[in-house]
């Protein structure tokens, strides 16, 4: 077999700058730390990078989902605290009205109190977050819940939604508690054994106005009244707690799956250093074969001979 | 002697060329396409000298090329194959690394958008979260414009490379031409110049790269080249070489078309499946095309699921969402012939009329108009611009700038549609992020029953299952065009289709008739009819499944008008006549143009002739009882007729004209009987009421039989004239109008008369007249057969289109014809809003659907605990029994601004298998960048292993043809010494010469 002169040179040639070409592309991945420079390199794989970003992405929303139920929820387990320790409190004054020993001076000073709390209350449930959204609305968030009419009459504005979040690809999230549910009126059975609803704030205003006019039946009725509102929230305070325990553990949830993601992307882009700085050395290690071996092989020419 | 003098010497004029050939190797060995040369030598012809031959040297033979043909021939096509991979490759990667890139691909543009959504799900009435979605959104249109026009970027640049490589194939053809017309001067490719021929296999193996040929040799070394095989296009033969052109659709991006011979008799040229063009053609059919349709693909359900779900919601001010994107068609437009800067705007108004072709427009300044011209059917049409421009084929155009007479655009739209992707909606309080309905618990219920509503539940009801749909019927109110129609209490005659608009159905009874209609919802609410009792009711709701035996009849809205309607439609049953208005156009009087006028056309009815009845009796009889009829909402009295009367329409109209004060209809009558020439009958008699006309004697023509009439007034009180047309018209006289008019024939046996008529009494009609209405509806004890009486006939008329079906019964005994006449309504285009209503409980087992918008309860059902509501779409669950009392209210969610549910919605999208093959949307991104670099990845496997089919081909080359400078030094050697042993000989024989001349 004859090879052409022309033809040694070439094939050096081709040979050399395939070499230099893995050389080069051995050291992009070493200097970028990443398996795949361009996507072209592994369009599969690529693929799968893509899905895995997109996944991580989505537990990052989720995350931030979570925090803003996190932030709701501690807002309103704040109010509803305070409801609770105010209602305990008013409860302490029925239980004290209730008492013989009262007269109805003493009842009437006690209504003040009474009337007082009631504001409070009604503060608190109008609370707004920190976007002047009201916490107790519903989803008419830009609505005052709570609020007398025209004839005193104290009603609910807001509506029966719920809000719910996505916080995993799985479960929503409820992030609100109508107000109509934590303040709920309760069903009075009046002496005539018809039935009725009573507003929340009704009930503490016919609880201050029993304690004026001194009306014992009705400050009796109040006192059993107030135990009523009172377990609603607590109630309510227990499903907050209980949704905020969720948050907990959804967070933890998702700290995993978003470590899960991160091995897998790592595992996917990142680049074996050890084994990248071994194929490194072999590759050099060929190319400097190749160009020593060109450089001896292109000495030989039968005319080095001919003198 | 002289022999060996001539055999050294022709030896080293032989060596010297060998010498020679080989300094031109060692001298070529960088040439391209050049073939090694060789010397061959020849024995000299022996001389016969005696009986022995003595050799006389060697002569040089020729120089021949080293060449072997089916190694250059496996060399041509391992190139034509080879070379097809790498523009597969690079355009492919290219595509793959800029789709696939995580800052310039879709991918990431779309997860933000997605996370945006979802953000602002978490907090809907933040107008920061609104904003940042607005970016977002405008971030993903944006992505997809860029990357279109990226991809249309590698398109173009495709375009001009396979514009290059046809161009050059052209080149090459026509340089081989010249080669051929060379080698045309010798007859054996032996004899041909081996540099003339190294040349021609360079120019093949550059044709071979551009695309595989076909090569036919003559024995001259000339060549003929087909495209691809030897079936293929003829390019180049002897001295004659084909051009090649190339054309693109660009509609259709895969499609490239290559065209024989452009500029002579342009014909299709055979496919090119392989070299450098092939690959071209083969990245765009398979490649680039598939990719740019997929992108659009993606980008057209992108649009149409995301605006599906924008448009069901409620924005932040509680108004309905729009569509959140749109695609523009984009258009290319060029300026053959322009004399300003002139630009055009275009966009598409229609696009159902928009057709995607081409076409030039040109403004003609003396006429002011646009001139346009058809790209693809070369109709020329004419436009008169308007301030918006002017409009055409579904597209408005409109040009800003300086217009020249003669300035000319071509538009050629591109049917690209994610190049056009656009964010329509930028205003971040229209964003619909909440649901557009929401339920809601009266404060007021004792029970502690929640409800919750969920939307687009297949519709309880679809239809009724029997009666005729009254677009059946045909649009013609006339009765006789009807269909007679059978009484049924059980089974309903007619459907009235949801969305049918002027409605009106009219039946004729006779007066015997008891014939009646009844109209009703399939929720069981009677609309228009008569009231009847609890069996024909259970009978009504009996017959067609469409009626659920949870609802219960109702009468409430049973005839009512106004705001007591059902759902306030304008319904009539009866007779209905409305007074119109009319817009003209009046010229002005001082010649200023023209000014709207409003025309008002007052209601005026023509009945029929009214029904003939006598009394024989010796009492007053009863015709229309007392409040039987009722006439714009007036009872009317009873009309009776005298002992011994006839029924007369002057009688009836005085009995109407007593209520005018009231009714504020006026009625007149009159009695009018035509005869036309062909039914007079001259030699015929006639009495007119009694009264024999022309006294018997025989009457020459019509105007005579007028006169003879005429003649008779003061005791027939009637009167004739001749009509326009030869006949005879006859009437009451003044003050007589609208009597009965008799006819009869002294003659007893004949069936007619003189006028051609039947010999009978004629009754006359009523003209009913007034400024606002004729509307006849009827009391308790009225049926159809009361407005008979009166020559009308009875009608259903719905003005306004119901939301749901109606069915209508024709109840009482036997049948009659029955005609509707009606509007369709147009589908509308965005999808109609659901009622609202509240839900009633009068007891735990039974409640009734109010509609809030009228105020209409529309159903009345029992109820069992634990099921749920259903009405229309719409479906209500409790999660305890309602109570009586309770009230549950479905209302628009309008200042539920703190609502996500349309935006968990959209959020949800991403995971929704939207796409074919059930695919979501970033799935299928992704396959398409996928597929691209599969395509890349496996050209490359390709490429890879046909370079070592073509790296042995060239080894197999240049084994033949390659020089060698250790061969080339060896020759040198070995030719040196000869050449020396040749000059030894020379010598030799130079001395033996001498050794001759020597001897003494």
């Amino acid at each position: 077999m004859k090879i052409s002169t022309g033809q040694i040179f070439d094939r050096a040639v081709t040979q050399m700058s395939t070499q230099q070409t893995k050389v080069a592309e051995m050291q992009a991945k070493l200097a970028s730390g990443k398996q795949i420079l361009q996507t072209s390199d592994d369009p599969d794989k690529a693929g799968l990078i893509q899905r895995l970003n997109t996944a991580y992405n989505r537990q990052e929303t989720y995350e931030s989902g979570l925090n803003s139920v996190d932030d709701r929820l501690i807002g309103e387990e704040t109010a509803l605290m305070a409801t609770d320790n105010i209602l305990q409190r008013i409860r302490e004054l029925a239980v004290r009205a209730s008492s013989d020993t009262l007269s109805g001076a003493d009842r009437e000073i006690l209504s003040f109190e009474v009337s007082a709390l009631k504001d409070s209350l009604l503060a608190l449930a109008n609370t707004q977050d920190i976007s002047g959204n009201y916490v107790f609305a519903g989803s008419a968030v830009q609505t005052e819940p709570f609020a007398a009419d025209a004839s005193g009459d104290m009603s609910y504005k807001g509506d029966q939604s719920y809000v719910a979040v996505d916080v995993s690809e799985q479960r929503r999230l409820t992030m609100n508690r109508p107000g109509s549910e934590v303040f709920s009126s309760l069903v009075r059975h009046e002496s005539d054994g018809t039935s009725r609803r009573v507003n929340f704030f009704a009930v503490i205003e016919d609880f201050s106005s029993a304690l004026q006019s001194n009306n014992t039946a009705n400050i009796q009725r109040s006192l059993g009244e107030v135990d009523q509102l009172s377990a609603t929230i607590s109630v309510s305070l227990a499903d907050v707690g209980s949704r905020l325990s969720v948050v907990d553990s959804q967070r933890d949830i998702l700290a995993d799956t978003k470590l899960r993601y991160q091995t897998l992307l790592s595992n996917a882009t990142d680049l074996d250093y050890a084994s990248a700085v071994t194929e490194l050395s072999a590759e050099l290690l060929s190319m400097e074969a190749v160009q020593s071996s060109f450089a001896k092989i292109s000495q030989l020419s039968l005319f080095n001979y001919i003198r | 002697m002289s022999d060996i003098l001539s055999i050294g010497a022709g030896a080293t004029q032989l060596y010297r060329q060998s010498l020679a050939t080989v300094s031109n190797n060692i001298a070529n060995l960088n040439t391209e396409g050049y073939s090694r040369q060789v010397t061959s030598s020849a024995e000299g012809m022996p001389s016969e000298q005696g009986t022995v031959f003595i050799g006389t040297g060697a002569r040089l033979q020729g120089v021949t090329r080293a060449y072997d043909e089916f190694i250059e021939g496996s060399l041509r096509n391992s190139s034509s194959d080879l070379s097809t991979q790498e523009p597969m490759i690079e355009y492919a990667n290219r595509i793959v690394d800029l789709m696939g890139s995580q800052t310039s691909g879709l991918s990431n543009a779309m997860d933000k958008f997605f996370a945006t959504a979802s953000d602002l799900s978490a907090d809907p009435a933040s107008t920061v979260q609104r904003n940042m979605f607005v970016r977002d959104a405008e971030g993903l249109a944006s992505r997809f414009r860029e990357l279109a026009g990226h991809l249309s970027a590698i398109e173009v640049e495709a375009q001009s490379s396979i514009k290059l490589q046809v161009s050059m194939i052209n080149t090459l053809s026509a340089q081989l031409t010249t080669i051929n017309t060379q080698l045309g001067g010798k007859i054996s490719v032996d004899k041909q110049p081996p540099g003339l021929l190294d040349q021609r296999d360079q120019v093949l193996r550059d044709l071979a790269n551009i695309s595989k040929i076909h090569i036919a040799e003559l024995p001259s070394g000339e060549v003929s080249v087909r495209l691809g095989s030897s079936a293929g296009s003829l390019l180049v033969e002897g001295k004659k070489s084909l051009d090649l052109g190339v054309s693109f659709d660009a509609s259709d991006p895969g499609r490239v078309d290559i065209v024989l011979d452009p500029f002579g008799e342009p014909r299709a040229a055979s496919t090119v499946t392989s070299g450098v063009l092939g690959g071209l053609i083969n990245f765009r059919s398979q490649t680039l095309g598939p990719a740019m349709d997929g992108f659009d693909y993606l980008a057209q359900t992108v649009v149409k699921e995301i605006n599906q779900i924008h448009t069901s919601g409620l924005d932040a001010r509680g108004v309905r969402g729009t569509d959140l994107f749109k695609i523009d068609a984009v258009f290319d437009v060029t300026s053959p012939a322009v004399s300003t800067n002139v630009t055009l705007d275009i966009e598409v108004i229609d696009p159902a009329a928009f057709k995607f072709s081409p076409f030039e427009v040109r403004w003609m300044g003396t006429d002011k108009v646009w001139r346009i011209e058809d790209g693809k059917t070369g109709v020329v049409t004419f436009a008169t611009p308007d301030a918006d421009g002017f409009s055409y084929s579904g597209l408005q155009v409109n040009a800003s700038g300086r217009i020249n007479d003669g300035d000319t655009f071509k538009i050629e739209p591109r049917d690209r549609p994610a190049a056009g992707f656009r964010l329509l909606q930028t205003d971040p309080l229209a964003i619909a992020a909440a649901e557009r309905l929401r339920v809601m618990a009266s404060e007021a219920n004792v029970s502690e029953s929640k409800v919750s509503l969920s939307y687009d539940q297949p519709l309880d009801f679809t239809g009724f299952n029997t009666g005729t749909d009254i677009y059946t019927l045909g649009n013609n109110a006339n009765t006789a065009a009807g269909i007679a129609t059978t009484a049924s209490h059980v089974t309903p005659a007619f459907i009235i289709p949801k969305g049918a608009d002027k409605v009106a159905l009219m039946m004729e009874v006779p007066l015997d008739s008891n014939l009646r209609f009844q109209v009703m919802t399939h929720e069981g609410v009677h609309v228009l009819g008569h009231g009847i009792d609890t069996d024909t009711q259970a009978a009504l709701m009996s017959g067609d499944a469409a009626f659920s035996a949870v609802d219960s009849y109702s009468s409430t809205y049973l005839n009512t008008v106004g705001a007591d309607a059902y759902q306030d439609l304008d319904m009539t049953y009866g007779f209905l006549a409305r007074s119109a208005e009319r817009q003209d156009w009046v010229p002005n009087a001082d010649g200023s143009g023209v000014s709207a006028q409003t025309t008002t056309i007052d209601a005026q009815v023509d009945t029929g002739a009214i029904a003939l009845q006598n009394n024989p009796s010796l009492v007053d009889i009863e015709l229309i009882a007392q409040d039987a009829l009722v006439l714009n909402g007036i009872a009317l009295s009873q009309l009776t007729l005298a002992a011994g009367d006839n029924s007369t329409a002057s009688a009836m109209a005085a009995w109407l004209n007593a209520g005018t004060s009231a009714t504020g209809v006026t009625a007149t009558a009159s009695n009018t009987i035509e005869a036309s020439a062909e039914e007079i009958d001259l030699l015929e008699q006639m009495r007119i009421n009694g009264v024999l006309i022309g006294n018997g004697s025989l009457l020459e023509n019509v105007d005579e039989l007028a006169a003879a009439i005429n003649a008779e007034i003061s005791t027939t009180n009637v009167i004739a004239y001749v009509s326009r047309e030869g006949g005879i018209v006859i009437t009451n006289a003044v003050g007589h109008e609208g009597e009965n008019i008799s006819l009869s024939n002294p003659d007893n046996s004949a069936t007619s008369n003189m006028l051609g008529q039947p010999n009978q009494t004629f009754t006359g009609s009523l003209q009913l007249h007034s400024t606002d209405q004729v509307r006849f509806t009827f009391g308790a004890n009225g049926q159809p057969a009361d407005l008979a009486v009166l020559g009308l006939r009875t009608g259903i008329y719905i003005n306004g289109a119901p939301d749901e079906d109606m069915a209508v019964f024709v109840t009482g005994t036997g049948s009659a014809n029955i005609a509707a006449g009606f509007a369709k309504s147009q589908t509308a285009s965005q999808p109609a809003d659901e009622p609202q209503f509240r839900v009633d409980f009068s007891s735990a087992t039974r409640y009734s659907i109010t509609d809030t918008a009228t105020n209409t309860v529309v159903a009345n059902r029992s109820y069992t605990a634990g099921d749920d509501i259903h009405y229309k779409s719409l479906t209500l669950s409790f999660d305890s029994a309602p109570v009586s009392g309770d009230r549950y209210i479905v209302d628009s969610n309008q200042d539920g601004i703190g609502n996500n549910g349309n935006m968990l919605t959209l959020v949800a999208l991403q995971d929704k298998p939207v796409l074919a093959n059930g695919r979501t949307l970033s799935e299928g991104y992704i396959d398409l960048v996928s597929t691209v670099g599969n395509k890349a990845t496996l050209a490359k496997i390709s490429q890879d292993a046909l370079q070592v089919v073509y790296d042995q081909a060239v080894q197999s080359k240049d084994q033949v043809s390659g020089v060698s400078l250790d061969q080339e030094a060896a020759d040198l050697i070995r030719l040196q010494q000869a050449y020396q042993a040749s000059a030894q000989i020379i010598q030799m024989s130079s001395k033996i010469f001498d050794s001759i001349l020597g001897i003494r």
